[in-house]
């Protein structure tokens, strides 16, 4: 096929003309959003490690394999290098997201109590304070931590929920919203 | 805390738009600048006008825009067999240059002209300051013309007696700068202020001084086209306005307003930012490595049969089209083409990475020649060793200091491994299709929906046979009767009759093309057939564009005949030869192109156009171009002289992976027929875009892409 950069064409004159090619399926994936990826047990069977589905607001769904587990973080690994650190399920660092977050040497890793931290906010880059107060709800050989986020500076607050296996203490899922400009992010961890 | 906490307490905060179109306060100017590469649409009401306009930032000093306003208290004509009860359209040019940016205790300052080449209905000049206290976006500023309404003594009376008075003419014809009344006149002051509400998301409130001299705006008894006047505009209460901007996104926002003491008004935007790369949906489209890759290399070794065939298949696999290849020592040299990256650089990248994989690795050096329609573009020889020893690190700057770029005649010949093409080869795609007709007397708009059937037949590599037709879908046609008033030849205004009977189907160009490469920077083009929708016929280019130099200079010539009105086989009387010379020079560094095209034009007038675009790294161009040949301005019609604007998009800007091909959006405030150039497709400086250097060097960043 010949390549081409077309520099002045007009169909008519005093009209505007726009070509629609290729515009259709956008706006399909779009209102449509993404593909979900079905995790079944052929698929966890195919996995050598550890991995986990983030699923981004309605549309963005990846897998991340863990790469490493250093003083109880978990560190997690898509294929395009993004990163995602969690402890207990909590994500407390990103790198390669469109907006990132790092929660400063402040946060006390000693499962879910309540504290004030500092987070480094990225895109644009900026420190905020949080307040973190927890509440668990046990059922049925799961504990549900609820966790409620207090932006101190940009008068936000939001729930976040962690679904702990009680059998080993390993989080299950997870909901989180994480930045301010970043829709929730649900996560499923499967552990080998 | 730290002090981009605002961006968060703050966010969405893109500058806001006024009822004009243009960025500013609620009908005053601002300062304010969106960022260079940045497209905007705007729409407001505030009675009795309808405006829609198009804003452009090709650079971060200037503010470009084209308005079309519906002035809803008068007549498109006072003649109702010719426009019928239709309101008056109104078209105009405003701009805005950044004289100063904001400094921590200094104010941003630009200077504005409002519809400075259109009728002159809402002609006006300003000055204007915009500072940034806390949250709170404070703009003051002085106009002349329509923005006079708060009198002061206009300044710059002290330096000539010239700025004293302003004619106040209303040229409806229009289309022509009036150097001479700007700024002159009776001046006047205005001002306001945008507080930026926190923690809602961006949401703000706008108050403002308005400065708007209603009584010298638009249609009004005693002035110009009075007779088209339906209704006197309302006159104002209050010079206070007020408003409130409610941003959904940085990009687009709603506003609602409250004007002149006893008008509401409302509005929304919307703004695309296209500077930089990759700039609405971020890519997924990484190099996937070659499978058993290390098996080719292998198998392959020491065989030199088995090295052209393994080049073939990897590079096949990942749609870069191995045309030709010739193994010399331990140096491969490959012409390849390829279709899936606007980038030539990515697209070099993805060769070399995917022949590093599989190619014995006693091959120390490739030398990889870009092909398009059996035109040489490029040679890259590149050391294999180099290449991956910058790999890991993407230092792409050391590789190209290594990297041997040069022009180069392909001649497939001259290779050792020739695989034979299975051709003919056709493409083909089925897309829809819009054909739309804005801003007649008829009616504001006409739009005909068509599916339309595009494909290239590849007889030769050479050779090809590109054709597009459609079949209408839905039209509304019916009350479409414009008939040209030109007294030139009717090349261009009959668009209503090739509408109209080309309704249902038609061929909109169908035609045989043959490109050569002669010599190193020297490529030719034959084309005969259905060339465009309205002509048909046979010709030719020539270009000759030196590799390591920012200009091409090229020569067409093309003897066409009308195409009947129904756009098919059949043809009309009107016979012409039409043909220029073409100075083409992009600068590098801004990538801003200027295109002089001199000759004779279709309506056999003969003169110059002058094209002007400026691409962005994400592959938007955004261009102006107008002509004067040597044709009156009463031969030529409204708008005095051919001119308008254009954008291309890339399409793969709307996409997760990497695609060629560009979208186009363009537009000529009217039709007429002077200085009409023919609409060839595949001209020669667009097919062979990476025959300069200038092209390889900007997207080099893309090799280990």
């Amino acid at each position: 096929m010949i390549k081409k950069v077309l520099l002045t064409i007009f169909v008519v004159n005093s009209c505007s003309y726009i070509s629609y090619t290729e515009i259709l399926p956008t706006i399909r994936s779009v209102v449509i959003g993404a593909g979900d990826i079905e995790i079944n047990q052929s698929y966890i069977d195919s996995k050598e490690y550890s991995f986990a589905k983030f699923k981004i607001g309605r549309s963005s769904i990846a897998i991340l394999s863990l790469a490493y587990i250093k003083d109880g973080v978990f560190e997690w690994v898509s294929s395009s290098n993004e990163r995602i650190f969690t402890f207990n399920g909590k994500i407390i660092k990103t790198i390669g997201l469109p907006h990132n977050i790092d929660i400063l040497d402040t946060y006390t890793r000693q499962g879910f109590s309540s504290q004030t931290v500092l987070v480094a906010l990225d895109n644009p880059n900026a420190t905020v304070s949080q307040f973190l107060t927890y509440q668990s709800i046990v059922t049925e050989g799961n504990v549900t931590v609820v966790e409620q986020v207090i932006f101190n500076e940009l008068n936000l607050d939001v729930t976040n929920t962690y679904v702990i296996d009680e059998s080993n203490g390993r989080p299950i899922s997870s909901t989180q919203k994480i930045h301010p400009h970043l829709p929730k992010i649900s996560i499923n961890f499967y552990y080998k | 805390m730290d002090a981009n906490i605002n961006d968060y307490i703050y966010p969405n905060s893109n500058p806001s738009y006024s009822n004009y179109g243009t960025l500013g306060l609620i009908q005053m100017p601002s300062a304010r600048m969106l960022e260079e590469g940045t497209l905007a649409f705007s729409w407001s009401g505030n009675d009795p006008y309808l405006r829609g306009s198009i804003l452009a930032y090709p650079f971060s000093w200037l503010e470009a825009s084209y308005q079309y306003t519906d002035v809803n208290n008068a007549l498109y004509s006072r003649v109702s067999s010719f426009s019928g009860s239709q309101t008056y359209k109104d078209k105009s040019f405003d701009a805005k240059f950044l004289a100063s940016k904001e400094k921590r205790y200094l104010p941003q300052i630009a200077v504005g002209f409002r519809d400075f080449a259109g009728s002159g209905l809402f002609t006006g000049e300003y000055i204007v300051a915009s500072k940034f206290y806390k949250n709170i976006d404070f703009s003051i500023g002085m106009g002349w013309g329509t923005l006079s309404r708060n009198k002061v003594k206009n300044p710059f009376t002290v330096f000539s007696d010239n700025f004293e008075k302003r004619t106040l003419n209303i040229d409806t014809q229009g289309g022509e700068l009036s150097p001479g009344k700007y700024f002159s006149g009776q001046a006047g002051l205005f001002g306001g202020a945008e507080i930026f509400l926190p923690n809602l998301k961006g949401a703000r409130l706008k108050v403002e001084y308005d400065g708007t001299n209603y009584s010298e705006e638009g249609f009004r008894p005693g002035f110009g086209n009075a007779e088209l006047l339906t209704k006197v505009q309302r006159p104002g209460s209050s010079r206070i306005n007020f408003g409130i901007v409610y941003p959904y996104s940085n990009n687009v926002q709603f506003k609602l307003g409250y004007t002149k003491g006893n008008t509401i008004n409302f509005g929304f935007s919307i703004a695309l930012g296209f500077k930089d790369k990759d700039p609405l949906i971020q890519k997924n489209d990484p190099y996937e490595p070659v499978k058993n890759a290390e098996a080719y290399k292998v198998v392959s070794a020491g065989n030199e049969t088995l090295i052209y065939r393994t080049a073939l298949n990897v590079l096949n696999g990942k749609k870069l089209y191995l045309q030709a290849a010739t193994l010399s020592g331990n140096s491969l040299d490959i012409a390849y083409s390829q279709g899936k990256h606007s980038s030539y650089v990515r697209g070099m990248g993805r060769v070399l990475r995917t022949l590093d994989s599989a190619i014995p690795d006693d091959i120390t050096e490739f030398k990889l020649t870009n092909v398009n329609a059996s035109m040489g573009m490029h040679q890259a020889i590149i050391n294999r060793k180099t290449f991956n020893q910058n790999l890991s690190n993407n230092t792409y700057k050391i590789l190209a200091r290594e990297t041997e770029l040069t022009a180069v005649k392909y001649d497939k010949n001259e290779y050792q491994f020739r695989p034979e093409s299975k051709l003919p080869f056709h493409y083909w795609q089925i897309t829809p299709d819009l054909r739309s007709q804005i801003g007649g007397p008829d009616g504001f708009f006409f739009g005909d929906l068509r599916v339309a059937l595009q494909s290239e037949l590849i007889v030769k590599t050479n050779i090809t046979i590109t054709s597009k037709g459609s079949i209408g879908i839905v039209n509304g046609f019916d009350d479409l009767k414009l008939a040209s008033d030109s007294v030139l030849p009717h090349v261009r205004t009959e668009i209503v009759q090739y509408l109209k009977q080309s309704q249902k189907y038609n061929i909109e160009f169908m035609h045989v093309n043959y490109f050569n490469n002669p010599s190193k920077n020297i490529y030719t083009k034959l084309s005969a057939g259905l060339l465009e929708g309205m002509f048909g016929g046979v010709g030719g280019e020539i270009l000759y564009r030196p590799f390591k130099k920012s200009y091409a200079i090229g020569a067409e010539i093309w003897a066409v005949q009308q195409r009947d009105y129904d756009q098919m086989f059949s043809f009309l009387d009107y016979k012409t030869t039409t043909g220029h010379i073409s100075f083409y020079y992009e600068e590098p560094n801004s990538q801003v192109l200027i295109f002089l095209k001199g000759g004779r034009f279709l309506a056999e007038d003969s003169g110059i156009r002058i094209d002007m675009s400026r691409r962005f790294q994400s592959g938007m161009r955004a261009g102006i171009f107008f002509a004067r040949t040597d044709i009156s301005e009463y031969e030529f019609g409204e708008g005095s002289f051919d001119k308008g604007f254009y954008f291309w998009f890339p399409v793969e800007a709307f996409f997760t992976n990497y695609r060629r091909g560009s979208g186009g959006f363009g537009l000529r405030p009217v039709t007429r027929d002077g200085a009409a150039l023919l609409s060839i497709h595949q001209d020669l400086y667009s097919v062979t875009e990476a025959t300069q250097i200038n092209s390889i060097a900007r997207d080099w960043g893309d090799i280990y892409d």
